[in-house]
């Protein structure tokens, strides 16, 4: 065991097929995190061979060495510092010359290098052949060629990589020949070897060449580094106006045109040269693709298309596939609850419905699995295939205009433009937005969509106060939403998104690829799995925060005396109905309480079950399970012919429906007296001026954890005159004193809603910050409460109608809209001359005006 | 001395030193545009080749394709305009990359 593991990275540029290379080196073991203090994502992972451990680093792409983005950052420091044994420096071999920028960068590093040239097949299909011995004599790194997505060469490449760990390879350093600059390079690294009093951690070439280039970071991390600052630094800066005197090209230029010089000479001498001319036709399949794709017509609706489906499959498909899964979440429930003290008449043990509560929050996420492995899926397709960065080119300019960008297409997809998203994936999917203020922009607008959590309020809202104008109703709810997103995206990072990073949006239209199941899988599986161990702790902390709130302090001891007396009266009646049957032998609480549970789960194996027939076969299930039961007790539930069970039977039932009515004005009740309910009540003066009081309020809190507990408090609260009304008819009802401007009200709160635990979490993941998690939650309540506010106040005073109301809202988001299309912000560029930005924005606006004259049309 | 211009991205007084000899200063309103009387590369229209003429580092856009590896007198062609006519998209070098025009008016060009 010379080195327990060695820890090797792979680098490469961006469509490489690094990932690919990485997955088909460690196979499932692996785990992904994000670097620390970027968004950036970091996968590791290992692989044995002979019995040794290899540990290998999956850098993200990059161009360069230039730490310019954070990627680039990323990757450069781990070079520098992570202590690795070898850098695998993975290639395309169809775009050999280009990929050299980045290798003869690793190369002037020093870290020990081999190449892995992959994709030979694609290149091979352009009629490149490529001799590596050649390549390898110039790079002076051994090069292991590879066809991955065939699978073509990873075991060469797993055993080559252990081999170049035990034997060093002749470091013959082809450096780059800086030609005029040279004399400057060993001035540097003269100066560099004095000031050598710290053990020395950057290779002294490259740090000079880097110095040269004018690069701050290495400028800092030298200044660390040695004790006097001032010498290399200083010369540098000297240098580098020096060399631009005399030679009359920035030393940055000069130094990226030398690089090029050689790689390109590099990649003359082992690819075929006549073939090479071939190159010039390549690419003539995604060339083709792309004139349909990216047509001024067709492509747009390509997109609609791409995106309807998507949304069909994932949403849609999603939620039908979770009917399956549900009943496993259901039975994990049904087994928690089995081994759980059982409940009493009305005393219900505190361990009991506190395990529920922690099971049903966290089943309620796990229930999303099943769309985000679709969903993830689908993405996965989409990024593997090239297609997403043509989304972007698509859609830009439009997005643009609010803050957002081109890759903010599909999260706004999936979060609900329309009708039903979800926020989850919606907000997991941000991840690819480069760019960090139009991502940021992006995360926290997306809770705004419709998501379809809120829609059982808005549907039973509108039932109940819009019937006669259900289509406008439902088309204002459906699109309001996105039409409060664009101005918020824009308003957001015109404001708190101000000083956040914006990136360039140089996008790389990569060739199209077919994704391969495999690929797919794999992205899919590690991102649900990412979304489940980030989020299951946090919803369990939650969870716990928000039953103290809904059951402390509880009901006292004389409101219990009360319902005391009527569980007794229940059961005297109870006993008075059947006494003289078989059944006037049951006296015992305990007994009865055992007829009642009995026949609840008939009851919920009816409903489960669904048809007559299925009850029967479920009751026949039930007495084939628990043959202890007594026979007295499935005569009552099942009662047959027997006039006596009849009788017996009618009096359990409204024995069954008194107690459940009993538990409901007990909850109700501890709703009432709960913290949640005093913070309701306390909050009735503010939000009267929206038209909640304290009910709605309560309902409103109580949706915190999800939205969809807004309609089951709401059926809570507001009482059951009749039973058999349905909630729509009992808040139409006068006397839930709710107008439709009230309802509105409701709506735009509902639409404004703060993201749920789930949503909320995943923005904490993809933001990385917890700070940006509350504002999520935050801001949406302030805007919230300032339109229902605006809607019931003003709507109240000029005495308009619910739906007047409603029409007029949504004039003023259209205007919103326009206004915000409208706002310039300045999207960088040359910031650090904002002088010469204004000037040569009008020297645009003129280029423009003269562009036909200026027509460069050579073809 | 290090300008801290943008949270997380520093530019030396180096790179600006060396650079404000190289180009006109900036703030006498000489743009590089006009000085050189030279197109830029939004100015074109999609088919057109030609060669890039300067590249920047002071600018962004000029400061990434150097990154790429993409130097002045590079050929480059413009493929094509998004529907709506921005971003453009151009192949340099063999690569296909699409450009916002507001980014690429800092790209000077000349016939190729």
């Amino acid at each position: 065991m010379r080195s327990a593991a060695a820890v090797i990275a792979l680098a490469g540029q961006p469509n490489c097929g690094k990932s690919t290379v990485f997955n088909a080196l460690t196979g499932a073991r692996q785990h992904v995190a994000n670097w620390p203090g970027v968004t950036v994502e970091s996968k590791r992972g290992w692989y044995r061979i002979d019995g040794r451990r290899i540990e290998v680093v999956d850098l993200p792409g990059a161009y360069s060495l230039t730490a310019q983005s954070p990627e680039e950052r990323v990757a450069r420091d781990f070079l520098l510092r992570g202590n690795i044994a070898l850098a695998v420096n993975v290639i395309d071999a169809s775009s050999l010359k280009q990929s050299l920028n980045l290798t003869l960068q690793l190369r002037e590093m020093g870290t020990p290098l081999l190449i892995n040239l992959n994709m030979m097949d694609a290149a091979a299909r352009r009629g490149l052949s490529i001799n590596t011995a050649v390549l390898e004599r110039l790079i002076g790194a051994p090069v292991v060629p590879t066809s991955m997505k065939k699978g073509r060469g990873v075991k060469e490449l797993a055993r080559a990589l252990a081999e170049r760990l035990d034997k060093p390879w002749p470091s013959a350093t082809p450096s780059i020949d800086y030609g005029p600059m040279e004399p400057f390079l060993r001035a540097i690294e003269e100066r560099l070897a004095v000031e050598d009093s710290t053990p020395w951690t950057l290779p002294r070439r490259w740090a000079a060449v880097r110095l040269m280039e004018g690069d701050a970071e290495v400028q800092n991390l030298i200044q660390q580094d040695t004790k006097a600052a001032g010498g290399p630094i200083a010369l540098a800066a000297e240098s580098r106006i020096a060399f631009a005197r005399q030679t009359g090209e920035a030393p940055e230029v000069h130094i990226v045109r030398s690089r090029r010089c050689l790689a390109e000479t590099i990649a003359a001498a082992c690819t075929d040269a006549c073939i090479e001319q071939q190159k010039r036709g390549a690419r003539p399949l995604s060339e083709r693709i792309d004139r349909i794709v990216c047509h001024p017509i067709v492509g747009p609706l390509i997109l609609l298309a791409v995106i309807y489906l998507l949304y069909y499959l994932s949403i849609v498909w999603g939620y039908k596939l979770t009917e399956y899964t549900w009943p496993v979440l259901a039975g994990l429930r049904r087994g928690v609850a089995s081994i759980m003290p059982t409940a009493g008449f009305i005393d219900i043990p505190l361990i009991r419905s506190f395990s529920l509560w922690l099971v049903d929050s966290i089943a309620a996420l796990l229930n999303y699995v099943p769309i985000f492995f679709i969903l993830f899926s689908l993405i996965a397709v989409l990024e593997d295939s090239g297609y997403m960065p043509r989304m972007a080119f698509i859609m830009d300019r439009v997005l643009r205009r609010f803050g957002l960008h081109g890759q903010s297409v599909l999260p706004m997809v999936l979060g609900g433009v329309y009708v039903g998203g979800c926020a989850v994936p919606a907000v997991m999917s941000c991840k690819g937005i480069p760019d960090e203020r139009s991502r940021l922009a992006t995360i926290l607008t997306i809770p705004l969509l419709n998501c379809t959590a809120k829609l059982p309020l808005h549907f039973l809202l509108i039932n109940a106060y819009f019937a006669a104008h259900k289509g406008f109703a439902m088309f204002f709810i459906s699109s309001v939403s996105l039409l409060l997103v664009l101005p918020i995206a824009k308003l957001l990072s015109l404001t708190a998104l101000r000083e956040k990073e914006t990136a360039l949006f140089v996008m790389e239209m990569p060739d199209y690829h077919l994704p391969t199941i495999r690929g797919v899988l794999v992205k899919a599986l590690e991102r649900v799995w990412l979304y489940l161990k980030k989020i299951t702790t946090i919803v369990a902390a939650v969870a716990i925060v928000l039953f103290v709130l809904l059951q402390f302090p509880g009901l006292n001891a004389e409101r219990m005396g009360v319902y005391e007396n009527r569980k007794r009266q229940l059961i005297d009646d109870f006993r008075r109905a059947v006494a003289g049957t078989a059944w006037g032998r049951i006296a015992g609480e305990e007994e009865i309480m055992q007829l009642i549970r009995q026949w609840d789960a008939r009851k919920r194996a009816g409903a489960a079950a669904g048809t007559e027939q299925a009850t029967a076969s479920a009751g026949g299930r039930l007495k084939g399970q628990k043959p202890e039961v007594p026979d007295m007790v499935q005569g009552i539930v099942r009662p047959g012919g027997d006039p006596e069970a009849i009788k017996a039977n009618r009096a359990l039932r409204s024995l069954a429906r008194g107690r459940e009515a009993l538990l409901l004005d007990m909850r109700r009740e501890r709703l009432e007296n709960s913290l949640l309910g005093h913070l309701g009540k306390s909050l009735e003066p503010v939000t009267a001026r929206a038209g909640f009081d304290w009910r709605i309020n309560v309902a409103l809190l109580s949706a915190l954890a999800a939205k969809e507990s807004a309609v089951a408090t709401l059926g809570a609260i507001y009482e059951p005159a009749d039973p058999r009304g349905s909630l729509e008819e009992r808040l139409a009802s006068e006397g839930a004193g709710l107008t439709p401007l009230h309802a509105l009200a409701l709506m735009l709160f509902m639409v404004f809603y703060p993201p749920c635990i789930a949503a909320a979490i995943a923005v904490k993941v993809q933001t990385g910050s917890i700070k940006w998690m509350l504002f999520s939650v935050g801001y949406p309540v302030l805007l919230g409460a300032g339109s229902a506010m605006l809607v019931f106040s003003v709507g109240g005073m000029l005495g308009i109608s619910g739906i007047q109301a409603m029409g007029a809202f949504y004039g003023l988001a259209l205007c919103f809209v326009l206004v915000a299309g409208l706002l310039k912000q300045k999207t960088g560029g040359g910031e650090l001359f904002p002088g010469r930005e204004i000037r040569t924005r009008d020297n645009h606006s003129t280029g423009r005006m003269t562009g036909s004259r200026v027509k460069l049309k050579l073809k | 001395m290090l300008l801290r211009t943008h949270p997380g991205r520093t530019v030396s007084s180096v790179t600006l030193q060396s650079n404000l000899h190289l180009m006109k200063d900036p703030g006498d309103g000489v743009t590089p545009t006009e000085e050189h009387e030279g197109m830029t590369l939004d100015q074109l229209q999609p088919g057109s080749i030609c060669r890039i003429r300067r590249l920047s580092s002071e600018d962004r856009l000029g400061r990434r394709l150097l990154a790429m590896g993409v130097c002045p007198g590079s050929t480059l062609r413009v493929v094509r305009n998004a529907p709506l006519r921005d971003p453009v998209e151009v192949e340099i070098d063999g690569r296909f990359l699409s450009l916002r025009r507001a980014e690429a008016r800092f790209i000077e060009v000349e016939a190729a």
